[in-house]
């Protein structure tokens, strides 16, 4: 029993242990936990390095849960900076919070980057990835896919997951007033919406179903690991693009850390992690041919603006439910 | 006991609310479809009550069946045994029942004929029952303890048939007994999120938890989520006001020598019960063997112990969960030290108010968590806090449910006694309470640090970096790429909880 309280005791104490003395230059990020930031300690500790500061990391487990975060804490908000938002979210958080003009030129994306304030740091196009164990015959297209295939299919639910939500503007955007007829083709054939991309991948590896929605780059984390029945197909109808961005809020009390910071996030010493440890495209040619293990030819970008997503997601989403309730 | 009048005028009020309550449905504006809506509530009724008629039938017979069989081999490792669903992750039991029962599953595989499709409402009713008969079964068990030893007494000598005894004997200590136990489960149904999530396998087979979660966390229509939040804990009140209240009779505990020596059952009966405990474990413990066995990887195990993060989590998990187990229990003993041990002063519905701190399982964690963020957000708690906070009143309905009926009948007992000594509140507690309670005590604090070491609610809101936990950390290497180190910290994760469990099983047998 006292031996119980005492090391009780000292767990208290460590974690007391744990406060960092904070630098006086210091910034607040909120990151989306998938980002290399927050997966690799050293290229935090070389960016504090380099300028002398501290960086205090606030991840979330998605771009949903980042989003609310910003939305609950409204304008007393203490991030300096923003990592992980998908770029569909943009013209939502433009109403919420303001923010800062970037001054990045250069970021390498298949379609030309308009918006001002935020700044893509990473790319990926979404894709299904067949398992080459359970299926024999596989669909090379869209209409293929929705039409002639008769395999199950795993994907995210659109309103708990940023990937199910593209995957509806995907639909969306290829099928324009058909996309109700098409779900209501692929209903019998999805397995189930799970609540994010985890579940669904995960159920995926347990062969659970011989199709799942993710990127385009996921085969590459499985050739890397020497598992080499996944791959993926380019469809021709084109594949949306999935971005996620960065932002510096206009209440940071920090600007020129902030701006040294977004400088870095788009430098080579940062991109050069994003290809192998989140397995999705860097803004910036590393080299002249694609990362070793990513297809080799990028499928066409299929993009809508933001503010069509901010003014027409509802009535997307609307419409999937309609169909998937019946 | 209920007389037929009064449950028909509690039948009409129910119905009078209910309708009265959809009303109030109308006030919420911009909803995709009031289709939609409906549709949500009638499959949250649908599935739920499902979902309890099962559990609450098979925990009958095996409760029966592990009562009157207790001198089996290994009775004690059973009764065990049956705890583990209740302290494991829900995410953890629903893949380990997708690896048995989905469609790579060991029962698709041995069985060509009979395939079994788990994504559905099938899958959702073989998940709460997994997750709640054990449960159910265990609150049984201590009741049917509580039947008068004279009762089987005098059905010895009467030499009853057993559907006789269970008319006479058994029958009426459960119609008392298992209201509370029908709504707790039916609350627990009601409420599971990650379980439809993940088996429910379209927008037809969601409940209003889904909708309250999408609201607060998708759409941020904050007005709309209160709403359904509202309608939830109407119809959760219902219950409590609906439902008789149970009310303790017996203070006299059954032997575990009782039926060896006096009672005799027949071949049938005993073959039976042997049957059900059989199959009712083959159910529980085939998930269970699963993530152990899926767990049991040394390679990711020797690069976990090298990750630094893991040690974090593991630290901030035990802070947790050994922090609001002892907070949890001060807490609780100390309620019921004010509120059970004057008889004088017990009022009738003191039993209802205890009764309501299970509204708290009608918001879980993840919407309780918004919601305190709202409230609390300015005044800079550090997240630990909140999170040991969040969780102390998660587990607290628990606490008080175990240990309030010990202290009331210990009050019962010896009240008069105490009276007359006029023995003080520190001799009292120490040579009555303590010596009869402990074990208990420390039932309830390995159930309350079991339960928030599983607790992925709270830590997804309040936890960052600093404040990762197990689960939390399970959860991140999920969702990237790392998803062969998930069943090996969810085999962690079950052993810690095995752990506390294990206190508990050694200071009974002490």
């Amino acid at each position: 029993m006292r031996l119980f309280v005492y090391v009780y005791i000292n767990l208290i104490l460590l974690s007391f242990s744990n406060l960092n003395c904070q630098n006086e230059n210091h910034l607040n990020v909120y990151v989306h936990q998938y980002s290399a930031l927050n997966k690799n300690n050293n290229i935090k500790k070389q960016f504090e390095k380099l300028n002398n500061c501290t960086l205090n990391c606030m991840s979330f487990d998605s771009s949903a849960a980042l989003l609310s975060r910003i939305f609950l804490e409204g304008s007393k908000t203490k991030a300096d900076i923003i990592i992980g938002i998908d770029a569909n979210h943009i013209a939502k958080l433009k109403k919420i919070n303001s923010f800062l003009d970037h001054n990045i030129k250069n970021v390498n994306l298949p379609i030309t980057w308009k918006d001002k304030k935020f700044i893509p740091y990473s790319y990926a196009y979404l894709s299904f990835i067949f398992n080459k164990k359970l299926i024999d015959k596989y669909p090379k297209s869209m209409d293929e896919l929705v039409n002639n295939n008769n395999y199950k299919i795993i994907i995210p639910d659109p309103r708990t997951s940023t990937l199910g939500l593209n995957f509806t503007l995907w639909i969306k955007k290829i099928y324009k007033d058909q996309s109700s007829h098409v779900w209501k083709k692929l209903k019998p054939k999805i397995l189930t919406f799970t609540k994010g991309w985890g579940e669904a991948y995960g159920m995926f590896m347990k062969e659970e179903a011989p199709i799942v929605l993710s990127h385009s780059t996921s085969p590459a984390f499985h050739t890397y690991k020497k598992q080499n029945n996944f791959f993926s197909v380019n469809f021709p109808e084109g594949h949306y693009l999935q971005i996620r961005t960065a932002a510096i809020l206009k209440s940071s009390a920090n600007y020129e850390l902030a701006y040294k910071f977004l400088d870095f996030i788009t430098s080579k010493e940062y991109q050069k992690y994003i290809p192998h440890t989140n397995w999705i495209y860097p803004v910036i040619k590393l080299s002249n041919t694609p990362p070793s293990g990513f297809p080799t030819i990028e499928p066409k970008p299929l993009y809508f603006s933001s503010e069509y997503i901010h003014k027409n997601s509802p009535a997307i989403i609307h419409e999937w439910l309609n169909v998937m309730i019946k | 006991m209920v007389k037929c009048n009064d449950k028909m005028k509690r039948f009409i009020i129910l119905l009078i609310i209910l309708t009265l309550s959809s009303y109030f449905l109308l006030f919420i504006k911009n909803l995709p479809l009031n289709y939609y809506i409906m549709h949500t509530i009638f499959f949250s009724f649908k599935q739920s009550i499902l979902s309890t008629t099962i559990s609450i039938i098979v925990s009958i017979l095996l409760a029966r069946a592990l009562f009157r069989q207790n001198n089996i081999f290994g009775y004690k490792i059973i009764i065990n045994l049956l705890s583990i669903p209740i302290v494991l992750p829900t995410i953890v039991s629903v893949f380990s029942i997708i690896a048995i029962y989905g469609n790579q599953g060991l029962v698709n595989q041995f069985s060509k004929q009979i395939q079994i499709n788990i994504y559905g409402l099938n899958g959702i009713l073989i998940a709460h029952c997994f997750l709640n008969i054990p449960l159910a079964t265990r609150i049984l068990l201590q009741h049917f303890k509580e039947i008068p030893i004279e009762n089987w007494y005098l059905a010895k000598q009467l030499s009853l048939k057993p559907l006789y005894i269970f008319k006479f004997i058994e029958w009426p200590l459960l119609k008392q007994k298992l209201p509370p136990i029908i709504s707790l489960i039916f609350l627990l149904c009601f409420t599971s999120f990650t379980v439809i999530l993940i088996l429910g396998n379209s927008p037809k087979t969601n409940t209003i938890q889904v909708a309250i979660y999408q609201l607060i966390h998708f759409e941020y229509n904050i007005v709309n989520a209160i709403i359904l939040i509202i309608f939830q804990l109407i119809l959760g009140l219902l219950f409590f006001f609906i439902l008789p209240s149970s009310h303790i009779t017996s203070i006299n505990k059954i032997s575990q020598d009782f039926f060896k020596n006096f009672c005799t059952i027949n071949k049938l009966s005993h073959f039976f019960d042997v049957l059900i405990i059989v199959i009712c474990l083959i159910f529980i413990l085939t998930p269970i063997i699963c993530t152990i066995y899926s767990g049991i990887n040394t390679f990711v195990f020797k690069s976990l112990l090298c990750d630094i993060k893991f040690w974090y989590a593991v630290k901030n998990s035990l802070i947790i969960s050994i922090s609001t187990g002892t907070i949890t229990v001060l807490t609780s003993v100390s309620i019921l030290l004010v509120t059970r041990v004057n008889l004088d002063k017990q009022l009738a519905w003191f039993q209802k108010v205890e009764n309501f701190s299970f509204i708290v399982l009608l918001i879980p964690p993840i919407t309780f968590s918004g919601i305190y963020f709202i409230l609390f957000w300015q005044y800079q708690i550090p997240n630990i806090i909140t999170i040991i906070i969040i969780n102390i009143l998660m587990t607290m309905p628990f606490v008080l449910k175990i240990l309030s009926p010990s202290i009331y009948m210990l009050t019962k007992k010896y009240y008069l006694l105490y009276k007359s000594l006029d023995i003080k509140k520190w001799t009292k507690w120490k040579l009555i309470y303590w010596p009869n309670i402990k074990s208990n005590i420390i039932l309830s604090w390995s159930i309350s640090a079991s339960l928030s070491l599983r607790d992925l609610g709270a830590v997804c809101f309040f936890g960052g970096q600093s404040t990762i936990t197990i689960p939390a950390l399970m959860y991140q290497k999920l969702n990237s790429y790392n998803i062969e180190e998930v069943p090996v910290i969810a085999l962690i994760l079950t052993l810690f909880s095995l752990s506390f469990f294990y206190l508990t099983y050694r200071k009974k047998t002490q």
